[in-house]
């Protein structure tokens, strides 16, 4: 079962794959006040392609559910939810319950 | 280039490399790689255009990474089952691999991925294959087209793709959601394995492939502690899973034997328990003579090993060991950190596997010499041992009847020649690394020069061991390339390969002949034997060795010489 406490553990293990796409010098902290995108945002446009594939991979292969992030990504960057590490655990954990039966 | 040097990679594609690109850069294994990315799209513009900026760094290696609809309208139509002709797909194949022609005459090497297709394409489905406009059908021919036409430039190297996805699994390997995104056409794990090739291919390129296995016994070559349980109680071969494993792991290794690459063994063990048990056991692959050595004793194995590498001559840079004890394998990479000990599988069942991915052996060519390498091992061994007590060098050197075969370079014996440019170290002169295609303009040229030498003997024939360029410019004949395998060092084949060249130098007008010494950590032995055995005299300031006298430079008496 999905809860926030797992969610930002993959997170975590996401970005740490994402690092190894990203020159040393801009590679993320590994830490739950990462800020990931917007206007302090760590992350580029490609960066954050990277994570969400990277994410909805991982829960894939944690929870075996898809969850689409990426669909409405243009709809993400502007309400926020990948300010930092909470807000998108909170977006991700929110989504898996409702798609809980 | 210097040592700490960062190799320079372009890459030229029709999708969005630049995860690509950071995985190559950020990869810890050998070579330390800066990679730059062209804008993609623009495949053939700039493959045509040497002025655009990505090639003014002046990238030592080019990797072009495309598909195949991209390439060629025609396999487009293919893919929505409209009707074209294979051969104009063919046409525009061929005009794409006239390009890289051209751009590989600008690098090292040139790397070109195969074509691939996503998996979930099943394009005709049961038909695929078998209808000539099938997806799967045109794919394999366009691959073989590619492959067809470049083969024959020595310097394109052609990879393949479809294996990466494999190991990338249908998942990983093609995600829609990053093309979509990001134009991104593979998942990053199709990108990992494709950047482990590519840096195993520009090491066996500059010569750093590993060629000899150093294998334990006990269950790494078969099941069981021999010393324990007797060579009758061995998990080796019958219907059982497990000594199937091992059956196979040993014809696993004797096909490398046979690509050239040398087997030995380092265990601990009561030697002639264990010989006899490899000579005896009726399931046993590999025979004593697949072995080029072997230490089968109590002692510590990385004392073993150096041992070892000391008696066949052999560097620590060109050996591999498997152990089935992680001890023993930790004791190993600590006290000899060149060795490679790759981390080995608990699970017998696992071993072939794990033996055929290791990339280390990679090879830009097989010559006649590696397929015969563990032959020329022995012979050498034989030879040591014919040297016998009381014997002076040179009786030693005389019963050998040695004969040496001077040849120029041809495109037979340019393989080889490459070959054994790159990967000795200890004596040779210059520590040149060319690729064939480079080696090839540079003999051309009016004023330079290039032999090959070739020894036999009553043991065999050691093969194309020797090396020796000229370079002349007015009067001056510059020694280039001075290059002997260490297999073959000692027997005065260096004092023969200087009487040749030598007289050489005298026909073609030299006044006076220099070699030039480079000194690297490796080529120690080379500048002992211009100091001390050359007959040149040496300017210690300049690092030149001067042979003023071109009246005569004897041939040692123990060798014949001759000049095809």
């Amino acid at each position: 079962m999905a809860n926030i406490t797992k969610i930002t553990e993959l997170i975590l293990e996401s970005l740490k794959e994402l690092n190894q796409l990203l020159p040393p010098d801009q590679q993320l902290p590994l830490s739950p006040e990462t800020k990931l995108f917007g206007s302090e945002g760590l992350l580029d446009s490609l960066g954050l392609i990277n994570l969400v594939v990277i994410l909805e991979e991982r829960i894939y292969n944690e929870f075996n559910v898809e969850v689409t992030i990426s669909g409405d990504l243009s709809t993400l960057q502007q309400d926020n939810t990948f300010k930092n590490i909470q807000t998108l655990s909170e977006h991700i954990t929110r989504t898996m319950q409702n798609k809980t039966p | 280039m210097s040592r700490n040097a960062k190799t320079k990679i372009l890459i030229i594609s029709d999708f969005n490399a630049d995860n690509f690109s950071e995985y190559l850069k950020n990869d810890e294994e050998s070579p330390a790689v800066i990679s730059n990315t062209s804008l993609f799209g623009q495949t053939m513009q700039t493959l045509a255009d040497f002025s655009m900026p990505c090639w003014l760094d002046s990238p030592e290696f080019l990797i072009v990474w495309t598909q195949l609809h991209q390439i060629s309208s025609s396999f487009n139509h293919f893919l929505i089952y409209e009707k074209s002709s294979i051969d104009s797909c063919f046409n525009e194949i061929d005009a794409f691999c006239n390009k890289l022609a051209e751009a590989a005459q600008r690098v090292t090497a040139l790397f070109v991925p195969t074509w691939t297709v996503p998996a979930h394409n099943r394009g005709l489905g049961v038909i695929d294959l078998k209808n000539d406009h099938g997806i799967g059908n045109i794919l394999m021919r366009a691959n073989l087209r590619l492959i067809d036409n470049l083969k024959s430039t020595t310097n394109i190297y052609i990879l393949n793709a479809q294996r990466w996805m494999e190991l990338a699994g249908a998942r990983n390997a093609n995600n829609p959601k990053l093309w979509y995104m990001g134009k991104i056409a593979f998942g990053n794990e199709v990108f990992r394995e494709a950047g482990r090739d590519i840096k195993s291919a520009i090491r066996a390129i500059r010569g750093q492939a590993r060629k000899l296995i150093i294998l334990d016994l006990d269950n790494t070559i078969w099941g069981g502690i021999i010393g324990e349980t007797g060579k009758e109680n061995l998990r080796l071969g019958g219907h059982d899973p497990v000594g199937e494993s091992f059956v196979d792991f040993q014809k696993a290794l004797k096909a490398l034997k046979t690509r050239g690459i040398l087997l030995a063994i380092v265990s601990k063990n009561d030697e002639n328990i264990a010989i006899d048990a490899i000579s005896s056991h009726p399931e046993m692959i590999l025979q004593l003579n697949d072995f080029v050595g072997w230490r089968i004793n109590w002692k510590d194995k990385a004392e073993n090993i150096l041992e070892l590498a000391s008696e066949l001559n052999i560097g620590l840079q060109s050996i591999v060991f498997i152990d089935d004890s992680p001890n023993e394998r930790s004791r190993v990479r600590e006290a000899i950190s060149e060795v490679e000990v790759p981390d080995w599988p608990e699970d017998s069942l696992l071993y072939t596997k794990t033996l055929l991915s290791m990339r280390c052996f990679d090879s830009f060519a097989i010559t006649e010499e590696d397929m015969q390498r563990t032959k020329l091992y022995t012979a050498e061994k034989e030879r040591t041992a014919a040297h016998t007590a009381g014997q002076s060098l040179d009786e030693w050197l005389h019963s050998l009847e040695t004969h040496v075969i001077a040849e120029q370079l041809t495109s037979i014996n340019l393989s080889r020649t490459v070959q054994l440019l790159n990967k000795t170290n200890q004596m040779n002169l210059s520590t040149r690394r060319m690729t064939e295609t480079e080696l090839s303009i540079w003999a051309e040229q009016k004023n330079h020069h290039l032999w090959t030498f070739r020894v036999t003997d009553k043991f065999g024939d050691a093969g194309l061991t020797g090396i020796a360029s000229l370079e002349i410019e007015k009067g001056t004949v510059s020694i280039i390339d001075f290059i002997l395998s260490c297999r073959i060092l000692g027997r005065k084949i260096e004092q023969a390969m200087l009487h040749f060249i030598i007289n050489k130098a005298k026909q073609l007008g030299g006044e006076k002949i220099e070699a030039t010494y480079i000194p690297t950590p490796k080529n120690q032995v080379c500048l002992s034997f211009w100091k001390e055995s050359s007959g040149f005299v040496e300017n210690a300031d300049s690092g030149i060795f001067t042979y003023n006298n071109l009246a005569s430079y004897p041939l040692p008496a123990s060798i014949v010489l001759v000049e095809n």
